[in-house]
């Protein structure tokens, strides 16, 4: 005899079924390569602005002769690196880089070639040289050295326009199918909702770090109450904020009860983590990876970050204490990914908003910028190297966009977004949904994953 | 009939009748009367004793040269008032023995003025400035004196049933409702109840208000109704309202001297929020407190917080550049976007001014990124790209003008080019750290020579004036009280005041918080919601017009900063300048599909988790001991709920201006029927009216 529950499951189900079967079609274009496997993106947003200039520092670079400590220290002066403090790292060229000291269990992972540093990389529409975006009518991305526009552009990888959509969000969009037929979504932010994370389609599920999953208060006496509130969710009075509100709330329903059913009774984790913000967003993040096959999903895309890099004032000090936090944290979680056996399968990698001048400013520290470095570590990371064209450190040099040593980025967002996309799954065919810009850049796989 | 002794001895013996007549006593009851002339009678009983004859004669004594009807009184001993009182005004009842005339009895009457009833006034529409109203009713007298909201104006007795009055309104009092009532002087003074009520001002000025309506105007002008205030925004209207809120005394912040964090200084942001009699003011501040943002997260110490609210507070009512003048100077900002200290070019150290405050000052607080046209839609050029508002070269040459300012001088200190920290008072100028040469500031040249004040006030001006600046701030205010979609009309309209208070005045912020408030599209909704209006309450802003719908009580030790800060919103914390949320904010594409893309700025800090986080902090308000702090008494609540619809009507009434839809409306009985007991039955209802997005977004 079939219970009402299994019946309602049944029904459920061939619902799903119904969903899925239409949704495939409408993303049969855009359907990409996931087969049985497991895939993670996991971006770390710097807030704020990271200083590059003081991350990654040139120590000898036969590659690139007109750089080097010296000529960094001459421009830096009072927040020049000591070269004695940096961890000198290797690159298959012959250069040699120094990583900041507080990166320490970074550089480590960057020697085990689990880890890869994307030079000078940031917004444009096309390619730029300083010439060009010195002539009247350069094509540049609007707004440049603004803090929202500039975090809106790396996060939706358009930089002229208006973007309602972030580049996670579109990914989702074209790779959700894979994850059919579990109903939780594909992005998941630990640091609340931005635009990475919202697709035309997709939203992303949340969940903060340290905090029970899930509704509060229901007890004995609630029951009539809970059940009101829950019809309550689906009242249409024809106010669009009030339906919007209502779906969010709704969502957030039922992405807790999925997550606190599928993380119920899993075993703790033998990494430790640090108790920072950024050390428990990416352990929250570890957790769901954890519980990837009870939430039946095989394609997910996170979003964690890290703010108060805007280090106008004391850019030495606040950095180096940001640094303490982030780079601990990234490997607590490269440890996770290798304790839960998929760190081949996890790319994280970060985005900030801008680079900082290389030239100080009053208050020994640095203004806004364009161009900056990334990291990107991971199994999967072809590491160990520096990727894309080093700046050449001079101020009104060849990569200066002004005066102060803010560089013209030489490799675009789209081209760094593009190869973390492809290595997802994202097909070629879909790329220009993704990038509309890509095709204005001469290369769309930087090869580092 | 029995016969008495003493009556015997009358008719025996002819020689003592005069011992009978002393047993003759007349008595009267009451002895004394003070009826109003003109209101019902006064009954008198006698008592006779020594006598089986047992009557009286009533009679009427009046004072010699009485003018005037003294009443009358008839047989039986009622006495019935004249209409207005004889001079003098005194009458005495004289109870007098048939058996013995000669033995009386009296008591005394004072006949008091009449009551004052106020039918009509005319006109019931008084002009601001001098007026002469007439009014009609009766029992008025000579002497009495007509008044208008409480205040007695000089008056003209024309007769029992009409007064007239003359005075003056003042342009404070227009759009409020004065009620009119009469007082008549002693004796028996007394005043009018039931008054009539008259409007000051044009017509055209707002009107009393309806429920629904001063309820909906105090989730845009207040941190949300409560039923008290609600009630007096229906008798003074809107413009009333506002005209007493515009100066209203300051709810302060504390002597950063006494407490000991910020804290503290979180702990009465709630108090001033929840109980603040200057709501208008409060909600207006919290308003430019997310434009103007400065944050503890750098300013660690109470001495270094406060005096910046306190700026906002003392400006919200003033004008734009005054505000932007204190704002730029306050050491609070100087500390928190590096112009305190900030250098001149030193070419030792390889370092040019900072570019922070001044990267800022145009982005968030005063022109924004693009040009903007008068209605706030943004330039494009023939490649529909936004014409930007400045180039970098004015971010430079901002970041020079504003070199040279230090903090304030420590009583006892030396100035010198950079200053101990302190934070009382503006900035002050180290003039020899001050960059003197030409700076271009939006396409104006400042010249050289000049001094750091000098340099300031005139970037300032240049600033200020630029066309952008009412656009962009009108919009930014008009997201935070009224919708986070104005119609771009509307903003032409409240930018239009901010350039011109209707005085000649730029950047008047009253006309501006007037302008956004009694405009049109403002209180379309009082009537119909149009799908798109409206704006989510942002954290703070839910949890505070729940509590106060709830009557709660906060004080000083509340906590309630730490629990709404989960939620994206941490008073006086937020993350960065760009505020918690950024203003172009979009709701995420397919949650509005089928429509047009909205803006919904609060939404940023809306996510699946936060919005479930809201229903936890509703659950707290009203299911946790809530600690010294702050308190909620649901005894209103909970002693209806053996009536579920009267529960619901209340809750209908304090927080939907009784227009709760009806299918909501079912839910909630739904869910009070279904629960046990007066207290929870309350709780039950008020989590799923609370929690429900029709309370969340604010329409």
């Amino acid at each position: 005899m079939q219970s009402r529950r299994t019946f309602l499951e049944v029904a459920g189900r061939s619902m799903a079924g119904l969903f899925t079967s239409r949704f495939a079609q409408v993303n049969a274009l855009a359907q990409s390569n996931c087969a049985s496997d497991y895939k993670a993106l996991v971006c770390i947003f710097l807030f704020g602005g990271n200083d590059g200039n003081n991350m990654i520092v040139p120590v000898t670079t036969p590659s690139n002769p007109n750089n080097s400590y010296s000529a960094y220290a001459a421009l830096r002066k009072g927040i020049a690196l000591p070269s004695n403090s940096l961890i000198p790292v290797g690159t298959p060229a012959g250069d040699t880089y120094g990583f900041h000291a507080n990166l320490v269990e970074l550089a480590s992972i960057y020697a085990s070639q689990r880890l890869a540093v994307l030079a000078n990389v940031g917004t444009l529409v096309q390619p730029l040289t300083r010439a060009q975006y010195r002539a009247p009518g350069a094509v540049t991305p609007n707004n440049l050295f603004s803090h929202l526009d500039q975090q809106q552009q790396w996060q939706s990888s358009i930089a002229r326009g208006i973007a309602l959509t972030g580049w996670g969000g579109r990914a989702a969009d074209v790779m959700q199918s894979c994850n059919t037929p579990s109903a939780f979504p594909t992005v998941t932010s630990v640091g609340g909702t931005t635009l990475f994370t919202i697709g035309a389609q997709s939203n992303p599920a949340t969940f903060a770090p340290n905090a029970p999953i899930g509704l509060r208060g229901s007890g004995s006496n609630t029951g009539a109450r809970d059940a009101a509130f829950q019809q309550l969710l689906t009242f249409d009075n024809g106010l669009k904020l009030v339906q919007a509100a209502n779906a969010i709330t709704a969502a957030g329903l039922n992405n807790a009860n999925q997550l606190a059913s599928a993380m119920s009774g899993a075993p703790p984790m033998a990494t430790t983590f640090p108790s920072t913000s950024i050390g428990s967003q990416l352990q929250q993040v570890a957790k769901i990876i954890q519980v990837r096959a009870r939430l039946n999903v095989h394609r997910q895309i996170f979003f964690a970050f890290l703010g108060g890099f805007d280090t106008h004032n004391s850019q030495v000090h606040d950095q180096a204490a940001l640094f303490a936090q982030l780079s601990p944290a990234m490997a607590a979680f490269y440890n996770a990914t290798v304790e839960l056996g998929v760190f081949q399968s996890v790319t994280t990698f970060t985005e900030s908003d801008f680079g900082r001048t290389l030239q100080p400013s009053s208050g020994a520290g640095t203004d806004h910028a364009w161009g900056s470095h990334h990291m990107i570590m991971g199994g999967a990371v072809q590491g160990g190297r520096v990727y894309g064209r080093f700046p050449t450190l001079a101020l009104q040099g060849p990569d200066d966009a002004v005066s102060r040593g803010s560089w013209i980025p030489s490799t675009a967002t789209d081209q760094y977004a593009a190869t973390l996309a492809s290595w997802f799954g994202v097909n070629t065919s879909s790329l220009p949904f993704l990038f509309p810009n890509l095709s204005n850049f001469p290369t769309a796989n930087l090869g580092f994953v | 009939m029995p016969l008495r002794w003493n009556c015997l001895l009358l008719t025996a013996a002819a020689f003592l009748p005069l011992f009978c007549f002393g047993q003759v006593q007349v008595t009267i009851f009451p002895t004394s009367a003070s009826p109003h002339a003109g209101t019902r009678t006064v009954d008198f009983t006698r008592t006779i004793t020594g006598t089986n004859l047992d009557q009286v004669t009533w009679s009427l004594q009046t004072p010699a040269g009485q003018q005037g009807s003294p009443g009358s009184l008839d047989n039986r001993g009622r006495y019935t008032p004249p209409n207005a009182i004889p001079v003098p005004n005194t009458v005495t009842v004289v109870a007098t023995s048939v058996a013995d005339p000669s033995q009386k009895a009296f008591a005394s009457i004072t006949i008091l003025h009449p009551y004052p009833t106020v039918a009509s006034a005319s006109p019931v529409r008084l002009p601001i400035g001098a007026f002469t109203i007439s009014v009609n009713g009766a029992g008025f007298v000579r002497g009495a004196t007509v008044l208008l909201g409480a205040q007695p104006f000089a008056t003209t007795f024309v007769s029992a049933n009409r007064l007239t009055a003359q005075g003056t309104t003042t342009s404070n009092q227009n759009g409020s409702k004065l009620s009119i009532a009469v007082m008549n002087p002693n004796p028996g003074s007394f005043t009018s109840v039931e008054p009539v009520r008259v409007t000051v001002g044009p017509e055209g000025g707002a009107n009393a208000v309806a429920a629904n309506v001063a309820a909906r105007f105090l989730e845009q002008a207040a941190f949300g109704p409560d039923e008290d205030t609600a009630a007096h925004v229906r008798n003074v209207g809107l413009q009333g309202y506002l005209a007493e809120q515009f100066s209203a005394p300051i709810s302060p912040y504390q002597n950063p001297d006494t407490i000991y964090g910020n804290k503290q200084v979180q702990a009465r942001f709630f108090t001033n929020a929840v109980h603040g009699e200057d709501q208008l003011r409060q909600r207006v501040v919290f308003a430019l407190s997310q434009i103007f943002v400065v944050s503890a997260v750098e300013l660690n110490a109470p001495a270094e917080l406060v005096p910046f609210p306190e700026i906002l507070q003392r400006g919200a009512f003033g004008n734009y550049l005054t505000l932007m003048t204190e704002v730029t100077l306050s050491p609070s900002m100087g500390l928190y976007l590096n112009m305190v200290d900030n250098d001149i070019a030193n070419a030792a150290r390889g370092t040019l001014p900072n570019e922070n405050y001044a990267r800022e000052l145009l982005q968030l607080f005063t022109v924004g990124t693009s040009m903007l046209n008068a209605d706030g839609t943004v330039q494009r050029d023939a490649t529909g790209n936004p014409v930007p508002t400045y180039a970098e070269s004015t971010v430079i040459g901002l970041a020079r003008v504003f070199t040279g300012w230090t903090y304030p001088l420590k009583p006892g200190a030396v100035p010198q080019k950079h200053n101990p920290q302190y934070f009382a008072g503006p900035m002050i100028a180290f003039e020899s750290n001050h960059d003197e040469n030409a700076k271009t500031v939006l396409g104006s040249i400042i010249p050289p020579g000049q001094t750091a004040f000098a340099d300031l006030t005139a970037a300032l001006s240049i600033i200020f004036n630029h066309p952008n600046v009412g656009p962009f701030v009108s919009k930014n205010l008009i997201q935070h009280l009224v919708t986070s979609n104005p119609s771009p009309a509307y903003v032409g309209r409240v930018a239009a005041a901010f350039n011109n208070n209707g005085a000649g005045v730029r950047g008047d912020l009253k006309a501006v918080v007037q302008a956004i408030l009694l405009d049109p599209e403002a209180r379309q909704g009082d009537s119909s919601a149009s799908p798109t209006e409206g704006h989510l309450r942002e954290p703070i802003l839910l949890a505070v017009s729940a509590l106060r719908g709830l009557g709660a009580s906060v004080n000083d030790s509340n906590t309630l900063a730490p629990l709404i800060a989960p939620l994206g919103q941490n008073v006086f914390f937020p993350p960065s300048v760009f505020n918690y949320y950024a203003p172009n904010y979009m709701v995420p594409a397919s949650l509005t599909a089928g429509g047009p893309a909205l803006l919904g700025p609060e939404f940023q800090l809306h996510s699946p988790s936060s919005a479930l986080g809201r229903a936890d902090l509703i659950n707290t308000f009203l299911y946790s001991k809530t600690g010294a702090g702050y308190g909620v008494d649901l005894t209103p609540f909970a002693s209806l709920a053996g009536t579920p619809q009267l529960l619901l009507d209340k809750i209908n009434s304090v927080f939907f201006r009784g227009q709760m839809p009806a299918a909501m409306q079912q839910h909630i009985l739904t869910a009070i029927n279904g629960t046990p007991g007066s207290i929870e039955r309350a709780r039950a209802a008020l989590y799923v009216a609370l929690t429900s997005g029709y309370y969340s977004a604010q329409n």
